[in-house]
C-alpha cells in the first residue's frame, strides 16, 4: 500500500481519520522506509510551524454570501430589476473603467474597508489602499512606477514575468504626499526596469504630469492613472 | 427569466462562504504544511514565504468556490501553483544552481558526474526544473511527485527520463566543447 503525501501530511497534523491513521501507524511499525519518510514529512511541517509569518488579507467588506442570507434580499432585488435596468440605460457611463486590449487593468480604491472601482483619475487621501489587477494579453514582464509631481520616481514593482491572461494583483497604501502623482503600469516582452524608465522619462520632464499619459520612447504597452490628494 | 437567474445563482451558492475568522483558522491549521511544500519547491525560505502569502491570498479570493471539503488538498494545489509562479519569477537557482538541485559542488565532484546545472536549469521550463529538484534535491518518491503535479506516475517517469537524458547530453556537449 502506498500512502499519499497528502494523507501523510494530514496524519502529521493529526487530521487524518482514525482508520487511515491506524493503517499508517501499522505501516510505520513494520516498514523502516515508511517510518523514515513519514517522520521526514512530520519534521518538515514542524519546522515550518516555527515563526509562521502573519497572514495579510486584503481589507475589504467581508462577504457572507451564503445562499440563506442572499435569498432574502433576492426577491426585492428581482422586483427592482426592471427599474434598475431602465435607470442604468438612462445614466451616463460610470467613472469605473476597465481597459481592454493588450493589457487590461481593474482599479479599486479601498477606504475605511469599502472598496470601489475607479477609473484613470483618482481622488485619494493618505491611507487609502490602491489595488490593481493587471491582465496581459500575452506572456511578458510587468512593471509599475509612481511619479510624483515633484519629480520623485519610485519603482513600485520591478519587472515581473507574467503569463498571458493570468491576472497579477498589486496593492499599495498611499502615503501622505500632498501633491498629485501618476502611476504607470508598463508591460513589455523583456521588462522595463527603473533605469530604462527613468531614461525615457528624462525626455519628458517639461511636460506636466496631467498630460503625461504615457512615457514616449518606451517599447512597451503603457497605462497610467492620475492620483490627486487633499480630498476629505 | 428572473426565476431562471435565481435558480442558477442558488445552485452555485449551496455552501457557506468562509468568514475571515474561519479563514485565519484554516491558515493556522494548514499553513505550516503548505509552507513546508513551498519550501521544497522554492528551495529557500524567503521565496517560500512569498509563495505562502500569495497562495493564501489566492485562496481567500477564491473562497466562494471552496465547498468546505478537503481543505488541505485545496490549499496545497493553490500553494503549488503559487510556488511555481514564484520560482518562475525569481529563478532561485541563479546564484547557486548546484545547491538548488542539491548536486555535488562542480569544483569537487567527480568529473564524470559534473553537470552544468546552471545551463541545464536555464534551458528547462519551470515545472521541469521543479520536478528535478523534488526528485533529486528533496528525494520525493515518484508517486508523491505524480500526486503533487496531478499527473500519472508513468508520465512523471517519462518526464524524468527525458530530463535526465538532457542533463547527460549537456554533459557530453560540454566535454566535446
Amino acid at each position: 500500500m502506498s500512502i499519499s503525501r497528502l494523507d501523510a501530511e494530514l496524519w502529521a497534523l493529526g487530521e487524518l481519520d482514525a482508520a487511515r491513521s491506524a493503517e499508517i501507524e501499522r505501516l510505520r511499525a513494520r516498514d523502516a522506509d515508511v517510518l523514515a519518510w513519514t517522520d521526514g514529512i512530520r519534521a518538515s511541517i514542524r519546522d515550518a510551524e516555527g515563526d509562521m509569518p502573519m497572514l495579510q488579507l486584503p481589507v475589504e467588506v467581508e462577504s457572507t454570501w451564503s445562499w440563506r442570507r442572499w435569498l432574502a434580499p433576492a426577491a426585492a432585488l428581482a422586483g427592482a430589476a426592471a427599474v434598475v435596468a431602465t435607470t442604468v440605460l438612462l445614466q451616463p457611463p460610470e467613472q469605473a473603467e476597465v481597459f481592454r486590449g493588450a493589457m487590461d487593468i481593474e482599479v479599486h480604491l479601498v477606504r475605511d474597508g469599502l472598496a470601489s472601482e475607479r477609473g484613470t483619475l483618482i481622488a485619494a487621501r493618505e491611507g487609502d489602499r490602491l489595488q490593481l489587477r493587471v491582465t496581459a494579453g500575452r506572456d511578458g514582464a510587468l512593471s509599475i512606477f509612481d511619479l510624483q509631481d515633484d519629480g520623485a520616481l519610485t519603482e513600485w514593482m520591478a519587472p515581473t514575468e507574467v503569463r498571458a491572461r493570468v491576472p497579477v494583483d498589486f496593492a499599495v497604501v498611499l502615503d501622505d504626499y500632498a501633491g498629485s502623482e501618476r502611476v504607470f503600469v508598463v508591460f513589455a516582452d523583456d521588462g522595463i526596469d527603473r533605469r530604462a524608465f527613468e531614461s525615457a522619462l528624462q525626455r519628458t520632464y517639461d511636460r506636466p504630469l496631467a498630460d503625461l499619459d504615457t512615457v514616449p520612447g518606451l517599447d512597451a504597452t503603457q497605462r497610467s492613472l492620475l492620483i490627486y490628494k487633499g480630498v476629505p | 427569466m428572473i426565476t431562471a437567474v435565481l435558480f442558477v445563482l442558488m445552485a452555485a451558492a449551496t455552501h457557506a462562504v468562509l468568514t475571515r475568522a474561519e479563514f485565519q483558522a484554516l491558515y493556522r491549521s494548514y499553513g505550516p504544511a503548505v509552507r513546508a511544500r513551498c519550501r521544497a519547491i522554492c528551495g529557500n525560505h524567503a521565496d517560500a514565504d512569498e509563495a505562502l502569502q500569495e497562495a493564501f491570498l489566492r485562496a481567500w479570493k477564491a473562497r466562494r468556490r471552496f465547498d468546505g471539503r478537503y481543505p488541505l488538498a485545496w490549499l496545497q494545489t493553490i500553494g503549488r501553483n503559487a510556488a511555481l509562479d514564484v520560482v518562475r519569477r525569481r529563478k532561485p537557482w541563479r546564484d547557486e544552481p548546484h545547491a538548488w538541485l542539491e548536486l555535488p559542488d562542480p569544483g569537487t565532484a567527480d568529473p564524470q558526474s559534473r553537470v552544468d546545472a546552471g545551463r541545464l536549469l536555464s534551458s528547462l521550463k519551470t515545472d521541469d526544473a521543479v520536478l528535478l529538484r523534488l526528485r533529486h534535491g528533496e528525494e520525493w518518491r515518484i508517486h508523491e511527485i505524480a500526486e503533487h503535479f496531478g499527473s500519472s506516475q508513468r508520465t512523471i517517469r517519462r518526464r524524468l527520463a527525458r530530463l535526465e537524458a538532457r542533463a547527460k547530453a549537456l554533459l557530453r556537449t560540454k566535454e566535446v566543447a
